[in-house]
């Protein structure tokens, strides 16, 4: 579908000149339902989605309510739905986007405010998985828990969260199973569930409390949380691994 | 999801919904391989199904040529049943797990899978009714010939 609406859009704008964007406008005490203003602005060379949210903002409706702070793809709260994608809108450059640029909150999140989200409930799931630090016992020496390099390595990968919510707005199992943790949350479980310096105890007791019915397995492997994160993270990868690991502790049953 | 007590089938079924469905590719390509390029769906007959059941005799001319395969019964009848077996449990599990995950449908969890286990259980016991029906005396029954 985006793909085909791509198609049928005009070619992107140039890197100065004007740009069209599709905005997805609702304020409860206001409107009855949610609707759409289209805006013309003069963009300039690296001009980003969220430049372009901004200077509607200060030049042509101040009543547009968008959630922002770093402006560097560094604190996730800009998040939203950008021609048919999650993306942050600090980190997508209006030049590379075909025309008119639709801009809509993240789909799946209850709209607080125009492209505002709730996003209690994201935080919730990130909790539910426990993503703090627990150690079996104290560090062996000195006053720190040290990580072997290879250790560190292996979660690399996953360390980048920013919790932006992209990846659970993707997710179509996150998106009917509200018990499930979802992509980030799962990202984050593996991020403490190969931390060696938890202990083996607490390994086991993170897997088990992943493999409820809600859990892990229910991963559809459709790796959209995979296309949509922007600091590159495979959620799809790390939740498999967890499965694995989990299905191969089954097998050794005699153990 | 700290909050809920870890589940013991949960593995084994996501490990066997994965088995089953390389399980699949491998069976299905069998079955299509016969059914429709050495058989031909055309030229499917009772006749040619017990022989291809019972005796393991897979015989054509259509889209690979003329070709005479002697199986040994025993695996051709082995394949026969795994695909039942594989279909019912992948599919019914695949379509269970969707109604699963739908909020609204959580409050009656216990019918739905309780319905999902005899009802393969019923598909299951059915294919192997119909699968004893190319036997003799069972055969002689539907006149194949």
């Amino acid at each position: 579908m985006a793909t085909t609406q791509e198609t049928q859009r005009s070619e992107p704008a140039t890197a100065e000149g004007k740009a069209e964007l599709d905005v997805f406008r609702y304020i409860p005490e206001e409107d009855d339902e949610p609707h759409t203003e289209t805006y013309e602005i003069e963009t300039f060379e690296g001009m980003t989605v969220l430049d372009a949210l901004i200077k509607i903002r200060d030049e042509q409706d101040s009543s547009l309510t968008v959630r922002h702070s770093c402006r560097m793809a560094r604190c996730g709260s800009d998040a939203v739905y950008i021609n048919g994608t999650q993306r942050l809108a600090c980190n997508t450059q209006v030049s590379e986007l075909s025309q008119p640029i639709d801009v809509e909150p993240l789909p799946r999140f209850d709209v607080i405010r125009d492209l505002v989200v709730e996003m209690n409930e994201f935080y919730d799931r990130m909790e539910s998985v426990e993503p703090w630090f627990q150690p079996d016992h104290e560090p062996e020496t000195g006053e720190e828990y040290l990580q072997s390099p290879e250790n560190r390595k292996n979660i690399d990968t996953v360390l980048d969260c920013i919790w932006c919510g992209a990846c659970t707005s993707s997710c179509s199992p996150a998106a009917t199973d509200s018990d499930f943790p979802g992509p980030a949350a799962l990202a984050k479980a593996y991020r403490f569930y190969k931390d060696e310096r938890e202990g083996e105890e607490t390994r086991k007791r993170r897997l088990e409390m992943l493999e409820s019915s809600h859990g892990i397995y229910r991963c559809h492997t459709q790796f959209n949380c995979t296309e949509v994160c922007p600091k590159g993270i495979s959620p799809t990868e790390a939740i498999m691994e967890m499965s694995r690991d989990a299905v191969k502790e089954k097998l050794r049953f005699w153990r | 999801m700290s909050t809920q007590k870890p589940s013991k089938t949960a593995g084994w079924n996501w490990f066997l919904q994965r088995v089953t469905g390389v399980g699949l590719v491998v069976l299905l390509g069998f079955h299509f391989a016969v059914e429709h390029f050495i058989v031909g769906a055309a030229n499917v007959t009772a006749g040619n199904t017990v022989e291809r059941i019972t005796n393991g005799l897979i015989q054509g001319d259509h889209v690979l040529g003329q070709i005479t395969i002697n199986m040994p019964a025993f695996l051709y009848q082995a394949t026969a049943i795994s695909l039942l077996g594989f279909s019912v449990f992948h599919g019914m599990y695949g379509v269970y797990n969707v109604l699963m995950e739908q909020d609204t449908l959580r409050a009656y969890e216990k019918p739905i899978k309780y319905f999902f286990i005899v009802f393969s259980a019923a598909l299951f016991v059915q294919g192997i009714l119909i699968f004893l029906a190319f036997f003799e005396p069972f055969w002689q029954v539907y006149d194949p010939r």
